[in-house]
Formats: C-alpha cells, structure tokens, sequence
C-alpha cells in the first residue's frame, strides 16, 4: 500500500462559511484539523476591563465578561503577539488593543449601550458589527448587521471604562474560538437496488422516499428513473429508510456506507477571521507544530 | 398588577381586610363589659372605641410609612392603633371618665385596605420602589416579610359524627361515640361544642369554660332552650317513627332520668344552671341565676346563634344524628376529610386575638388601677381621671402582642382560642426566588399537632380534596400530607360581612326555599322521620320531602351557576347528603353555608353551560367530569374547566408531567422552590440576609399554559441547555453531568449571591460610650489605607475585597484613636452598596455608627454545584468538559450538558424525554411548544407529535443523531438523544458547604478538634469509620486519626502509684527547669512521661471526683 496524499476540494466559500472535501486521509488527520481550528487559532477578544463608572444595573464582572464575548476583527492577529511572549512589561501595542466606551444617559428613553459605542485605538481591530455596517455599501453581508447589546442604561446611569484586548486561543477561553461550527461528516455512499426498486409499488416508493427526514431522495412518478439520489451529502446515516424498507421484507433496496476517507468539512467563522482563513491559520499551526519537533529532533540528533 | 397573580394571595388580604374593616367593630360591639369590686363597690370598664390608622413613620405621625422604608431600616410595617376606655360605677348609666389609650402599634398587611400600595398603579409601585407586580399578603416585622401560615380548621357550623377512644375517659359509661360541631360566631371566633352518647342512652352535652370541661345532660339543656313540654321534645326527636324502639327507648330513658332532678320548667332550668355556675364567675351579687344561665347559653352553647330555639333545633339535630350513628343507620364523618375542613387566616387570628387581648388589658388596667401607690394610702376610692390615665399608661400595649405574635409565630393566650397549637403560625416568606415565594401563600397546614401523630390516615390523599388541593405539591419526609398547596384554581370565600350580596341572599334564602318545596321549621313540629332536614350556615331552617329533596337541590346549583336568583349567591355550598340504604353511609340532609373561609373551586354545570363555584363537601355526591368526552348523559351534571385545575401553580409548571412516574413531580416541586431564580427586580431596594441572582436566565421554550397566565417568565430562574442523553467520559455516572467549558465560559449558569452585613459600633457599648464612636479615617493622608478605603472610613463602591483586607475605620471611644477594622469573611466579594442607617438619638446625626454594607459574592458553577431539569432529575457538576474534546453532531452542534442515560429507566421520567424532543423541535422552528399536561392521549400521542415536527426539520423523527467523539473524530456506534432542555441551577453550592482543616480550635475541655463548619472545625470520624479502620487492621491509621491528629498529649505519669492526677509541677526560680514530684508517694524520680489521649486524663478527673481511683501500670 502506498502512503497517501490528502486531497482538498472546496464546494462553497460564503462570507461566513466554507464547506470544502478531504479525501484521501485518515480520522486523526481530519480531527486534528477540526481541534486546531476550535482551540488552537488565535484571535483578539476583550481580556481585561478597568472600570471608571457604572451605575448601570448590570454589575460590573457581568459588563465585562459581556464585552469579552463580542468578537473583533481579528485579521491582523498574527501581527501582534501573545502577552506573556512580548518584550514588554505589561503591555504595549505590540500585544494589545486598547478600547474606550464612555456612555451616559440623559434622556428620559433608555439608551442601548452596543458593541458601536466601544471606540478602538487601532482600526484593524473593531467590534464585528462596526466592521459589517462599514462595508454595508460594498458588501451585503449574510446577516442584517446587528450591534450587539452591552447593557441599557436609564436617565442618569452612566458606563465609562477602559478595555484591553488581547491575543488569545480557544483552549483558553471560549472567547477566542474564531468558529462558531467546526465539523465534519463522513461522505455517505448511497446505492439503490433497482431490481428491488421495481419490485415496489408507486405508493410504496413515494412512502419510502418520504421516510427520509434529511430528503436524501426524490421521487418523480411516471418517468424512467423514478426515485434519484436528490443529494447523498444530506444523509445523516439515521437509517430510516433502510428500516422502511425492512417493513416491506426488502433489506437489501438499499445500502448506505460511510466513505471513511472523505471528509465533508463545514466551518462557520464568527466574523473574526475569514472563514477560510480559519482553515488556513489552522493548518499553518499544525505544521509549525511539525516543524518544531522537526527542528528539536534534528538538533537533538547532532547534539548527539 | 396581574390579576391572576393577585387572586394566588387574594385570600390572605380579604381576610386582613376583614379583621380591620368590620372585626374590629364586631369586637368592639360585642364585648364582654369587665366588671370588678374593689372596696364594696362595683365597678365596671369597657373600650368605648378602638381605631387603626394608615401606616405612619414611628417619630412623627403625620409622615406616611411605605413598606420598602421599613423594609430597607429593618423595622416594622405598623400604624398607630389607639383606642379609648370608660370606667363607670356598676348600674350607673354614664361612665365615671373615658380616657383615650395608647395601645401601641398595629402591623399591617402589605396591599390590603389599610396599606398605602393598595390601588396603585404599576408605575407608582415601581416609584415607591416596590415590584412592579408586587402582590403583597404579608407583613413586614423588623425588616422580614412575615406570612400567616393557612391551617385546616373544622368546617364552622356543622355537625359532624365521630368515634373518638379518648371520650369514654370523659366519665363512667362515656362511649367513644359523639356528635361535635365548631361554633363560629359572625366575628370569627369559635367555641367547640361536644355531644356524647352514655352507654345507657343519654347523650351528655360538654362545653369548655375557662380551659375546663363542664358535661350537661343534654335533655336537661333542651328544656333550659325553650319552654317545652317532654311530650314535645320527644315528638321533636322521634319524628313519628314510632316502630323505631331503639330510638324510642333512648329518648324515654334521657326524659326519665331527668325527672329525678325534679326541675320541670325553663325557669326552673335556668335557675338550676346559673347557680351550679354562679360560683365560678365574677359576676355581680346582683346578677340573677338567670341571668348567669343565660350568659352561658348565649356565650358557649352554640354561639353561631343567637336565637334560643335555634339553639333548640340545632340540639335535636344532633342528638337525631347521634342515635342514627350509634344504632349504626349511618356512619362517623370523616374529619380528616377535605369534606368537612375549611382555613384559618390572619384575619381571624388578628380579630379573636383582639378580643382576648382587650379582656386582658382590662384585667391589667384593673391590677394597675388597685395597687397603685395612690389608692392604697387613700382609704377611700381615689379613681381620678389622672390616676386613670396614668394606669393606662403603665398597662401592656396591645400592639406589642401583635408584633410578638408576627415576629415568633406564637400564640399567648388564656382561652386557647379554640386552637390546637400555640405556635408555628407565621412563616418568614423566603425570596429564594419567585415559585419558592409565591408558594407561601397558597401552603396550608394540617396542624402542628397532626405532625406528631403516628397514624398516616390523616397524611392520605383524599377524593374530597381533588382540585381543592395539590395532590403533587406536598413535600416528602415528615411533613408529607400534612403541610400541602392549594390549586391554583382554589377560591377561599370572603365573610359574609365583607359582601352585601351574601347577607342580603341569607335573608332571602329561606323565603325561597319555602317557596320551592320546603316547609319552615316554625310551622310544626312533627315531620315525617323520612323527610330532609335543611340547615343554613348551622341553623336548621326547614324539612323537605326526600324527592323534592333533590329537585331542590340541582335547581339550587343551576341558580348558583346562572347567577340570577339573588337569594342563591354563587359562593353558597348546597352539600346534599342523600338518603341512602348503604351501611355507614352519611346522614342524609341538605346542608348550605355561605360563610366565609370555605374552600370553592370552579367547574362547568352542564344544564347552564355556566362556570359555578363548587365545595369540597358537596363534589362527593356530584359526577363530575373531567374531560368533556368523559360525559355520561343523564349523570355527570359537571365538567372540569381543565383537567390541570386540581394542580397547584408550581405542579401546573413542570412540563408534560402527566408523562412522569408520580413522585418526580413531587421531586421537582421540591426543586423549584430552591432554584437560584429571579426573586424580585428591585435589588438595590432590597436588604434581605441573602438574595440570590442568575445571570443569564431564559424563557423556556417548552411551557405550560400557566407560565404565562402567572407571569413566570417576568421572574425566569433557568436557561435552555443542549443536552445529549450519552454515558461518555465516566465523568456522568451516578448522577453527575457534564457541562461543556465553553457553554461554562459564554455564561452558562453563571449567577450572584447577595449578602447584607450590618455593622452597629455601638453594639455592646455603655451609655457614656454611646456618640463617641462613629466611623471616620482622620489620618487618611498618612495610614496608607488610600487604596482600600475611602476618605469617610468606608470601603470604595465596587471594590473586589479580600479577607483580611481593612474593611472600614473607626474612631475608639476610649481614646479617640483612629482604628481599623479588617474584612473578616471567608469569602472574597464585591462591595455593592453601604447603607447609612440611623444611630441612637444621642448623637450628632452626621456620627455614622451604623451601616448596612452589602455584599456581591460571585457564585460561576464550580465542580460540586448542583443542577436540575424540571423533572426532578438532579445531579452535580463533576468536570468542566473542553469543547473540543465534546462528542459533537454532524451539524457541528455540541451539548452544553451531557447526561447519563442510567438517569430514566428506574426514575421513568419520561416527560423529560418528550421535553428534549419537544424543545429541539421548537429551537428549529422558532416557537415556544405547549405542555400543558393532559393534552394528548394514546391515540394521539406526543411523541408522534413532536417527532413529526423533527422530521420536518429534517431531524431523526425521536430525536436520535449520529454524533462523533471529540478526541479521537470517531463516530459512536449507537445514534445519541440530543436536544434541548430547561436547566435549573440549585442553590446548594460548594462554595457554602465545603469543608476543609488541617490545624485550628480544639475544644478546651477535651483538647479535640471542634465540630461546626463555621468555626473551621473537622469532620468527625466517628464510631462506624473506626470499626472500618479496626476490620482492615489499620492500626497505625487508625493511632493517626484518633490520637496523632486528635488530643496527642505528653501526660506525666507516676510509676509508683499509677495515678495522672497526684503529680504537681513547677518552675525552678533560678534554672528554669520544670520539676514534678507525685505528693502522694513524695517522689521526684518515679515518674514517667507517657503519650496519651488529652481526653483520657480528663476522664481520670471526672472518675476522681465520684471517688474512683484509676491506677495505670507503667513499666
């Protein structure tokens, strides 16, 4: 048997998903792609918060853990470094992104302090939604641009404070997770019987092909090839088609097989990164990774 | 204000209402003159008004009091209650002076009449920093929210038969048989009377007189009644049933014996009476025995009514019921019944309180009056207006008895009350969170002393109390049964008094029923013994032929349900007892009430299509369905609004649980009730001991109906969790979940405990101390405190203390010292907010000595915490489980919660199962899914229901999926259950209950570890852990734990005389060396030092003094 080489074919990149094919590799390989991009790439987020003022109703480990949940534009973050790497010695720009928000309610309406009221001190790093009203006119986004609610202050209330974001991964905080899905299926292999097919009656067919509750398959009567895989990437591997079709004494209408090679992959970015930037920044990690131990073993072996 | 959340408390402020709005009149109208002889002279005292005013501030009474100010001071929600008394010479028409009293402060029940809220509007309940739903119902006693308790009392006005074993103690030839009836008189209060059955036929009438049992033949009592012949009493009780010997024989025998006595007439009755009586009274000499007696009759024989031969008719009732039970016709009532009960409120307990209290503060005043310095150098009677004043001043407040009543929950009375209990009448109402709140009002107790009985009868689930009380909600243990919830649907109806259109219907009522079939009790005295006899509220108005009987009795409800009769109100009773031939069956006859107290439900009459109100004594003979399909034609005359209507608001709340095995519903109404919820929105007007919070909680999205009627979802207390039914890591067995990291760290049950610390510095001072301490930092500039403390003393708003950190400075009274004072809790917590409460009055108002400082502790799930759905399905916290190593979905979906499906077969809580289903199918369609309980059946069920709703969303039809492991990216072999389902976050934490030493207190005595978690003491290892050490063999484990990390103690010893307790040591003055020397045997070298337990020496001493000589052989 020769080693094999892994395969990628994209099937679709929108502005927050890719779903894209590996073949040609093992579980691991795909698991190993799948943890790095939940846990291990980084991103910016919220760390720490000083507060000057809040009289709002919330109290203020509520207001902060709040803010560290809003995801950033975090495009640039190779550029800056983690924290405890950095040269500095407590901060600098270098490893954070200050943050001000500073709102006060005078009127007798209640005043929806957002993710837009928090004001960056460096443009590459904004709150997601700024990020999406910003580019409203070149680029409809997905989703109706939504800010999202920090807290709501009444007459008098006042939030003023001062937040630090910094550079951070998953494992270490929920946060940081740049995708809100990272999954993979196996590629279902659907073969129909058609002499078994034959045997059935129409009622019996559209029955059959309506037991399916992902809509694997279609039925059109009166025409040659009356029941169609519609879409094989739809099944879920539930089974209840193949238990229909025991119900008419008929096991083998059809098999379903999982393709333990091929790895239907779907990645949802949370706006921080581009969704096929998670992909890339994922693998990257994992060969640097590789490289590491590449590097550690060859010195190791001329250190003798 | 929602009014279905209102009605849930409505009962405790109608009663309240009825105590200050027409109790106090009644009382006062009807009160007993207090008559007394001092120097030869008759004199007598009465209260000649009594008032309660609207809620004003204690210093100035023109200042209107909101219950959050006292709330938030930790004072009382009271009014000024005064009053006036007259002291006149006995016979004398005008009083000798009437002086106004002070009787001290009267607490009064939040929203009701005499409140300031009642009538506001949401918003101006909001301003006065109140709820904006707030319901009331309670009273505020030193900052507490104090409920009265509901009780089951005996139904008032109705005869009721009972065996009883203790009765044939009453006397010789006492049976265990009797006939006893709960006397209510229109102002509430109650006498018990008592008939009992004499083995030779008599029956014996017993009253209580002063906490003392006086018996009366009843015959006797029949003649003291009303001016009648024997010839007419017996046609009263036999009816004509001249066959029946074994009635005959009995009334000829009770005449008979009363002959011997040879007293015919009343007038020869009543003299009899009232001097057997006379003696043990305080009345006049003047006073006729006549009028003795008639004080008697009027004040302990059936005190519902005042007409003497109504009195006489009552009484030959019950003797006709009495011989109809022992002849064995019919059976003993059943007084544990729901049939035969109604509620005690604070109302009634405020008014019958009142009337003692004022006898009792005449009695004072009296004391008062006579021993005062100035009547007794006088010889002559010196009751000057001014001496009167002063004694009333120097009597009891009556308030006073009334906040002590509220603040202990016990009773302290003379008479009794007619009561079975002194105490655990009043509840603290726990703002826990809502459901735990809510439920106070609606609970109803059994009595305390039903608590103590060994007997389960009166625990049992009765037909009768079907939807007049929660068969689900009852806790388990002791008080199952006894302490239960009232539907949500359960009515308490309001006293007559309280409503025109109920007296005015008593009035009518018996004109009516003349005109429909019955014949007036007036009108002759012998009836057929077959025919009915008719009472109202206990009175005996008429008899109707048996047939007629029950014509009169479904007209009766079908007008009661129309509402268009006024003489048949729609909160009237019509309990029909028919006659029967089965044996031990009830006595036959048509009893109506329309007094106040009674439990009422609603149902549909079927003949009007009308909703009626219904009693529990009357639904045992009514066919009811439940369902409209259960409908039998020609015998269910009623139909159920709703099947959940006999449910009580928490059990109407646990989603599909008519799917559940019975006792997880109970389980889970447990469970509600110590959610960390919602308690209220007004937190910073709020200074409870403990107020918990959560911070991201949900609307469910699978209810039930009543979640919204009772506005539930304005006080959420848990979140919609992603759940996988999976026994995955280990980490779930036994009951433990699994909850994801991730879900942990986006907020998943994160929450807040608050906690208020109250700081007086002049706690314990002297008077002269008093105003020379206050909290202040002088030396700021120089104390290094600047980043603690404030420049007043005080911590900074917001700041994240530590234990041992300065807490707050303070001036020391002995020498005007700056001191400071560290943070001594255990545990570290935010500064929320300090409150400057008002110090004593002898200081300069700007000396702050007494704040209220209160706390935030951060309460995020740890490993221990505990957790629950709605279905009584608890379980601990055991690992923060990181995302990526989570079993996900092919959707990329991962649960928040993972369950080990070990939890359902033996607790078969299937609700739950349909819950998740049903959840998951709302999540994807976006809508809230009903389960209400009882909605669909075998034909059409719920999982077909909720499956097809998966199925359409393209999800396994139950709810199945194919999941992967997170670590090695496998697929599981079997499909997983997953889906969403409502968590609740239980208050038991780690961080309140954990406990841990390695070195601390001993106790002096024993020099063991102390015991107490508080104080930072051990756990014990007791007898049972030392047998397990013993059978291992681990003696050097077992020296450890007993000995090495116990008392370890070095105890000298002498050799010569084994004795512990002869040798005595001391300080040599110049080497410094300790010598010893045993005194009994004057020797320095025989002793040794040898290791022992402390509390062995300490056992030494104690034998020592009971002169037992304990030697030890030393080698």
């Amino acid at each position: 048997m020769t080693a094999r080489s892994p395969e990628l074919e994209i099937l679709e990149i929108k502005n927050d998903t890719i779903t894209f094919i590996l073949s040609n590799t093992d579980i691991s390989v795909a698991n190993a792609l799948r943890r790095v991009m939940i846990a291990e790439v980084p991103t910016m987020c919220i760390d720490l918060v000083e507060f000057e003022a809040n009289n709002s109703v919330l109290c203020d480990e509520f207001i902060a853990h709040r803010l560290g949940l809003i995801p950033l534009i975090s495009e640039e973050v190779n550029r800056f470094n983690y924290t405890r790497d950095c040269s500095c010695s407590e901060r600098c720009d270098n490893c954070s992104v200050e943050f001000r928000l500073h709102v006060k309610c005078t009127d007798d309406k209640a005043r929806d302090v957002t993710s837009s009221d928090l004001i960056s001190q460096n443009d590459m790093v904004i709150p997601v939604s700024s990020a999406q009203s910003l580019n409203h006119n070149n680029n409809t986004p997905d989703r109706p641009e939504q800010e999202i609610p920090i807290v709501k202050l009444r007459k008098g209330q006042e939030l003023k404070l001062k937040a630090i974001a910094k550079k951070g991964v998953g494992k270490e905080h929920a946060k940081w997770i740049p995708a809100c899905v990272a999954t993979y299926q196996f590629q279902p292999h659907i073969v129909i019987n058609q002499n078994r097919l034959d045997e059935l009656s129409d009622k019996q067919k559209e029955d059959w092909v309506a037991s399916c509750p992902a809509k694997v398959y279609s039925y059109v009567p009166h025409q040659r090839n009356q029941v169609t895989i519609e879409d094989p990437l739809r099944c879920m591997y539930c089974m209840e088609c193949k238990k229909k079709a025991d119900t008419y004494g008929k096991p083998d209408l059809v098999t379903i097989e999982q393709k333990t090679d091929r790895f239907i992959f779907t990645v949802e970015t949370t706006g921080a990164l581009k969704p096929e930037d998670i992909v890339l920044y994922a693998i990257q990690i994992i060969k640097r990774k590789l490289t590491d131990i590449q590097t550690q073993l060859q010195t190791q072996i001329q250190e003798g | 204000m929602s009014a279905e959340l209102r009605s849930l408390v409505q009962p405790h402020i109608d009663s309240f209402n009825f105590f200050t709005d027409h109790g106090v009149e009644m009382i006062l109208k009807n009160q007993e003159p207090f008559y007394f002889n001092h120097k030869d002279q008759d004199f007598k005292m009465e209260f000649s008004s009594i008032k309660i005013d609207k809620p004003t501030q204690q210093w100035d009474s023109t200042q209107k009091l909101y219950p959050n100010q006292a709330r938030e001071a930790g004072t009382s929600y009271d009014a000024p209650f005064s009053g006036s008394v007259s002291i006149s010479k006995a016979g004398d028409e005008k009083p000798l002076y009437t002086v106004p009293v002070n009787l001290g402060r009267m607490p009064i029940m939040v929203r009701s009449n005499y409140c300031h809220l009642e009538g506001m509007t949401p918003e101006e309940l909001v301003k006065r920093r109140e709820e904006e739903l707030e319901q009331g119902g309670y009273f505020i006693i030193n900052g507490n929210e104090k409920v009265v308790r509901m009780l089951v009392m005996t139904k008032a006005n109705h005869p009721v038969s009972l065996t009883r074993k203790g009765w044939t103690n009453r006397g010789p030839s006492y049976t265990k048989y009797g006939v006893t009836i709960r006397c209510v008189r229109p102002d509430r209060t109650s006498i018990t009377n008592n008939l009992h059955y004499l083995a030779d036929g008599q029956t014996s009438f017993r009253f209580l007189y002063r906490r003392q049992e006086f018996f009366f033949p009843a015959t006797l009592l029949l003649k003291a009644l009303c001016d009648t012949t024997e010839k007419e009493i017996y046609e009263h009780l036999v009816q004509g049933d001249n066959e029946n010997t074994f009635l005959t024989d009995r009334v000829e025998l009770s005449l008979r014996e009363q002959k011997v006595n040879n007293i015919n007439t009343q007038e020869e009755v009543l003299d009899y009476i009232g001097s057997r009586f006379r003696h043990r009274t305080q009345f006049p000499k003047t006073f006729t025995n006549r009028e003795i007696a008639e004080y008697f009759l009027d004040n302990f024989v059936f005190v519902h009514l005042p007409n003497y031969r109504d009195k006489y008719n009552l009484l030959i009732l019950m003797i006709q019921k009495m011989y109809s039970l022992v002849s064995g016709k019919t059976g003993t009532d059943n007084a544990d019944s729901a049939a035969f009960h109604e509620v005690l409120l604070a109302g009634q307990i405020f008014t019958a309180m009142l009337k003692e209290k004022l006898v009792e503060f005449l009695e004072t005043l009296r004391t008062v009056l006579i021993k005062s310095p100035e009547e007794k150098k006088s010889s002559g009677i010196v009751f000057s207006e001014t001496l009167f004043k002063k004694a009333t001043e120097r009597t009891f407040k009556i308030g006073d008895r009334y906040n002590y009543f509220l603040a202990t929950g016990n009773l302290r009375s003379n008479s009794g009350m007619d009561l079975q209990q002194t105490s655990g009448f009043v509840i603290i109402a726990d703002k826990l969170n809502f459901l735990r709140y809510i439920s106070h009002f609606r609970s109803i107790h059994r009595g305390a002393f039903f608590a103590t009985m060994k007997t389960t009868s009166i625990r049992k689930l009765m037909p009768e109390s079907w939807g007049f009380l929660c068969p689900v909600h009852t806790p388990d243990g002791a008080p199952c049964g006894l302490l239960n919830h009232l539907s949500s649907q359960c009515l308490i109806t309001l006293d007559p008094t309280q409503d025109r259109s109920i007296q005015e219907s008593n009035k009518l009522l018996p004109a009516f029923l003349s005109s429909h079939g019955m014949l007036p009790i007036e009108m002759t005295s012998v009836y057929s013994s077959k025919y009915l006899t008719i009472t109202l509220n206990g009175r005996v108005i008429g008899k109707i032929e048996p047939k007629a009987g029950e014509e009169l009795v479904t007209m009766l409800r079908y007008l009661r349900s129309t509402g268009s009769e006024p003489a048949v109100n729609a909160c009237m009773e019509v309990a029909y007892a028919p006659p029967s031939t089965i044996e031990n069956s009830q006595y036959p006859g048509i009893y109506l009430f329309t007094t106040g107290a009674r439990f009422m439900r609603p149902v549909i009459n079927l003949s009007s299509g009308k909703r009626e109100l219904i009693g529990p004594q009357e639904q045992l003979y009514m066919d009811i369905a439940v369902v409209p399909n259960e409908i039998v034609k020609g015998v269910t005359t009623h139909v159920e609004e709703s099947p959940t209507s006999m449910l009580s608001l928490l059990a109407n709340l646990t989603p599909f649980s008519d799917y559940n095995q019975s006792p997880r519903n109970m389980y889970q109404c447990q469970m509600a009730k110590q959610t960390m919820g919602t308690p209220l929105h007004s937190y910073p007007f709020r200074t409870d001991n403990k107020l918990y919070k959560i911070q991201n909680p949900q609307k469910p999205i699978v209810h039930t109906k009543n979640q919204f009627k009772y506005r539930i979802n304005d006080y959420p207390h848990g979140a919609n969790a992603v759940i996988a039914v999976i026994s995955n890591t280990g980490y779930d067995m036994e009951d433990a979940m699994i909850i994801n990291k991730s879900a942990y760290e986006r907020g998943f049950g994160h929450g807040s405990v608050y906690k208020n610390e109250y700081i007086d510095l002049d706690e314990g001072l002297s008077r002269a101390e008093i105003g020379k301490t206050y909290i202040a930092r002088p030396n700021h500039a120089t104390d290094n405190l600047g980043d603690y403390l404030d420049v007043d003393g005080l911590p900074h708003i917001g700041r994240y203390i530590k234990p041992g950190e300065p807490y707050y400075t303070f001036i020391r009274p002995s020498d005007g010292k700056q001191v400071t004072k560290d943070y001594k809790g255990k545990e570290d917590a935010y500064i929320e907010e300090i409150r400057v409460l008002g110090g004593t009055n002898l200081k300069a108002v700007d000396l702050i000595s007494k704040i209220c400082v209160k706390l935030r502790y951060n309460r995020n799930p740890v490993i221990g915490d505990k957790f629950s759905s709605r279905h009584g399905q608890k379980g601990v916290l055991s690992q923060l489980w990181p995302e990526v190593n989570m079993p996900f979905t092919e959707s990329g979906m991962k649960p928040d919660v993972i369950i080990n499906p070990n939890a359902f077969p033996s607790r078969m809580t299937i609700g739950m199962l349909v819950e998740i289903m049903a959840a998951k199918a709302g999540a994807i369609h976006g809508k809230f899914q009903d389960a209400t309980a009882f909605q669909f059946d075998e034909k059409n069920t719920a999982i077909d229901f909720f499956g097809e709703q998966l199925k359409k969303a393209g999800y396994n039809y139950y709810g199945n999926e194919p999941m992967y492991s997170g670590t090695t990216g496998q697929e599981f072999e079997a499909n997983i259950f997953f889906g969403v389902c409502y968590y609740q976050r239980l208050r038991h934490m780690v961080k309140d209950k954990y406990q841990v030493r390695a070195l601390g207190k001993v106790n002096s005595l024993t020099r063991q570890p102390i015991k107490g978690r508080k104080v930072g003491g051990g756990i014990r290892f007791g007898e049972m852990e030392r047998d397990s050490l013993l059978a291992h063999g681990a003696s050097f484990c077992l020296n450890d734990r007993l000995m090495k990390s116990s008392d370890y103690a070095k105890v000298k010893v002498c050799k010569c005389c084994g004795s512990t307790l002869s040798i005595f040591s001391k300080r040599e003055h110049f080497s410094n060396q300790i010598s010893s020397e045993c005194k009994t045997c004057k020797s320095e070298n025989s002793i040794v030092v040898v290791a022992l337990p402390y509390v062995f020496t300490y056992l030494v001493a104690e034998l020592a003094s009971v002169n037992i000589s304990l030697k030890l052989q030393v080698s």
